[in-house]
């Protein structure tokens, strides 16, 4: 079998924003810079209220193991430090900055050499998320000593609707795409970079094939394709799919050698290593039927959804809207204008409301085309049941813990019953309650 | 500026519907019903009616009982109704007809909580009852008299040939003699992804080997053509509730009817009642090929190692 046996889905939705290059967002007056991104730890602001800093300035350092470097994304001056609503729905630390319209660049120092030491240093410095896996990038090259990676994957294009981040820059920024995962097999013991398109952009390979045979000589590489189906970005999926041998037997893909990075990620970090640029912005699909001028822009970061929509045109500004922070299949649905845009958002949606999305649930009539379509292996409606008679042990054998939460049961189901929903409650329900069982064992041994 | 609504994701879903998907159901069953009635007259639109009827009944006598609301908007008595109504053959007495369609509804489908919670299929349980309290149905599925024309059936021993067979000039249930207007619907059913095209193809490809080794080709075929065989197999064996959820559980499902039935229509002499049994038989083996017969999940969830001391 060529593939490994992948499910998912087709969501069938129509990409508006291929083939449109990256536009850079105006400077806007205010930016509030959040410091803690998602599950990555809050970092320590080196800067005081008062202070002028300039475009690539470092205004917050990591405060333990797992923190990154911020950068300022304009030159102007340093308003307040304080708490703000958070994307997750928390309070974080937020650096307010007001643009003084001086355009002062600072950049980082010059590399003197790039072999590996320098390479690490300068992935570790130059602040770079993983959106893959949700961690600082440094991390995962923080062990190699242990953990040796063979196989270096980059992953060009994207399964999920909507999003056209990679392809876009695998498309227009080629040559930079193409030096930065270089930079990344130097920092790895990978012997070959593995290019990773999806079925459909079998034209995107053959531009990048071009390009390598024309301006690069000793360049090896390879390309796999992989079937366009939703939810592909999930990273063991795509480890199982892409490199089946390896994984075989192997609870983690990083014991297996294999890592992945984005387009994106090379991007950056080509950007960083040869014209020094701290990573300050962050590339963002936008799209929906409520949005005038969809395409891919380069937003810096702390750019609050509000400037956002100012800048991209509104349609209809006065019919109730869904703003979605990600895709239609796994995005967050946001209530608040004011939030900033971090790292982790690929995909902004706006669109209108329309009132049959999710009303009504019919009685399941257990057709099983989730059990069906589901990538993990899981039988949601049976799940369903055993949430709703509220049998726990049930829940516990059918390995809840496994599901993903891709949405890919709630798509399919003719009842439009509330899958994705009632699992993450049960999820969360088997999660504490296996804690607080330990945790009774532990005091009772003490 | 906009007012911002929140919702879950999914934001988007798929174009299967399940009232669309009971009303297409209905809309197929007509087509067989409508020969019926040409074929065998007046009192075969009858019988459809009484049964139609009877689910209606029972179904808002429940809901009114129990005070619960009546929804009719999936057709899913309608389509219990016709099923059942579709088996019988005319000059059954319409008490037995109301009395059967009650039953599937009241009794073997509310009763055990509703669309979706039912161990038997509504219709095919009625129908076995039905051949219980009237064994006369068996007399009447042997030998009919349409128009001063006698009608016999391949087992009490009449002499049809496959073509007449095929295009409907035969005994038995209302719709349930004339093979090609079934195929066809089957193929708009399977086109739709309404039914799972295997489950019928599987039937009926083990009951052809079953009954080949049995008694040969020719007979074979005359045999699975003459009775309500396909028309269980297309109609009844396909019903999602009551048919296991995966590739190896379907398989078992539909195997253990293809064979079963071959080795009841050639082995005994219990007529075509018995295949109504069999198919009832079936239904009972599915909550166990689903407990069992399930995929492993990938293991992602590592957190019980995590805690554990």
């Amino acid at each position: 079998m060529k593939f490994f046996n992948f499910r998912g889905i087709d969501p069938k939705v129509k990409k508006n924003t291929i083939g449109i290059d990256i536009t850079p967002l105006r400077p806007m007056d205010f930016y509030s810079v959040p410091l803690k991104l998602r599950n990555i730890a809050e970092s320590v602001p080196v800067v005081s209220i008062g202070d002028e800093v300039k475009k690539g300035t470092l205004i917050a350092k990591p405060s333990g193991n797992f923190g990154i470097n911020i950068f300022s994304p304009i030159s102007g001056k340093v308003l307040n430090i304080s708490d703000k609503l958070d994307i997750t729905g928390e309070f974080s630390k937020h650096i307010l900055i007001m643009n003084d319209n001086k355009n002062l660049v600072e950049n980082l120092h010059e590399l003197e050499a790039q072999n590996m030491v320098n390479l690490t240093t300068r992935l570790k410095e130059c602040g770079l998320i993983d959106t893959l896996s949700g961690l600082p990038t440094y991390l995962k090259y923080a062990y190699t000593g242990s953990r040796a990676y063979t196989s270096l994957y980059i992953l060009m294009d994207s399964t999920d609707p909507n999003n056209t981040v990679n392809q876009t820059i695998a498309e227009f920024k080629m040559e930079e795409v193409v030096n930065g995962a270089k930079y990344f097999m130097n920092i790895t013991n990978a012997t070959s970079i593995t290019f990773i398109y999806t079925d459909k952009n079998h034209r995107l390979a053959d531009k990048l094939k071009k390009h390598i045979a024309e301006n690069k000589k000793n360049y090896d590489y390879k390309i796999k394709f992989i079937p366009n189906k939703y939810p592909y970005d999930n990273l063991y999926l795509l480890a199982l799919s892409v490199a089946r041998k390896k994984m075989h037997k192997k609870s983690s893909f990083l014991d297996a050698g294999i890592t992945f990075e984005t387009a994106e990620s090379c991007y950056n970090f080509c950007r960083a290593v040869e014209f020094n640029k701290p990573v300050t912005s962050k590339i963002v699909t936008i799209d929906g039927d409520n949005v005038i001028r969809k395409g891919n822009y380069s937003v810096q970061n702390g750019v609050s959804y509000e400037s956002l929509l100012d800048f991209i045109g509104v349609e209809d500004k006065d019919c109730s809207a869904v703003f979605i922070d990600g895709n239609l299949m796994n995005g967050e649905a946001q209530y608040n204008p004011e939030i900033s845009i971090s790292f982790f958002t690929d995909t902004v949606m706006y669109m209108k409301y329309e009132k049959n999305t999710l009303e009504k649930e019919y009685p399941c009539i257990s057709c099983g085309k989730c059990a069906g379509v589901c990538p993990v292996f899981l039988n949601p409606q049976r799940i369903d049941r055993a949430y709703l008679s509220e049998d726990h042990d049930e829940l516990a054998k059918l390995k809840i813990q496994s599901c993903i939460e891709c949405g890919c049961c709630s798509f399919v189901c003719p009842s439009k019953r509330f899958l994705k929903q009632r699992i993450a409650a049960a999820k969360y329900y088997d999660r504490n309650k296996v804690y607080s069982k330990n945790k009774k064992k532990k005091e009772a041994k003490k | 500026m906009n007012k911002f609504i929140v919702s879950s994701s999914p934001f988007i879903h798929g174009k299967q519907d399940v009232n669309k998907m009971f009303l297409y159901t209905a809309l197929s069953l007509v087509v067989p019903a409508v020969f019926g009635i040409t074929f065998f007259g007046f009192s075969a639109l009858f019988i459809v009616l009484i049964s139609v009827l009877a689910c209606f009944v029972s179904e808002s006598l429940y809901n009114f009982m129990h005070k619960k609301t009546f929804k009719v908007d999936n057709f899913s008595f309608f389509v219990t109704g016709m099923v059942l109504a579709l088996t019988m053959p005319i000059g059954t007495p319409i008490y037995v007809v109301a009395i059967s369609g009650f039953v599937s509804i009241f009794i073997v489908k509310m009763a055990f909580g509703g669309l979706g919670r039912n161990y038997f299929n509504p219709a095919l349980a009625g129908r076995c009852l039905a051949g219980i309290i009237c064994p006369a149905i068996a007399s009447e599925l042997a030998k009919v008299t349409i128009a001063g024309e006698e009608y016999i059936s391949i087992a009490a021993g009449g002499t049809n040939t496959l073509q007449q067979l095929v295009l409907g000039q035969g005994v038995g249930g209302i719709g349930t003699t004339c093979i090609f207007i079934i195929l066809v619907c089957f193929v708009f059913l399977s086109y739709t992804k309404i039914i799972d095209y295997k489950i019928p193809i599987i039937s009926i490809l083990s009951y052809f080997v079953v009954a080949i080794i049995l008694s040969g080709l020719n007979s074979a075929m005359i045999n699975m053509f003459s009775g309500s065989f396909i028309f269980i197999s297309v109609f009844m064996l396909t019903d999602p509730n009551t048919s296991p959820d995966t590739f190896i559980g379907k398989f078992i499902y539909a195997f253990a009817f293809g064979a079963l039935s071959a080795l009841v229509w050639n082995m005994g002499k219990l007529g075509e009642n018995s295949l109504f049994a069999v198919a009832l038989f079936v239904n009972l083996l599915v909550p166990y090929l689903d407990r069992f017969l399930i995929w492993r999940p990938i293991n992602l969830g590592g957190y019980r190692n995590a805690y554990k001391n």
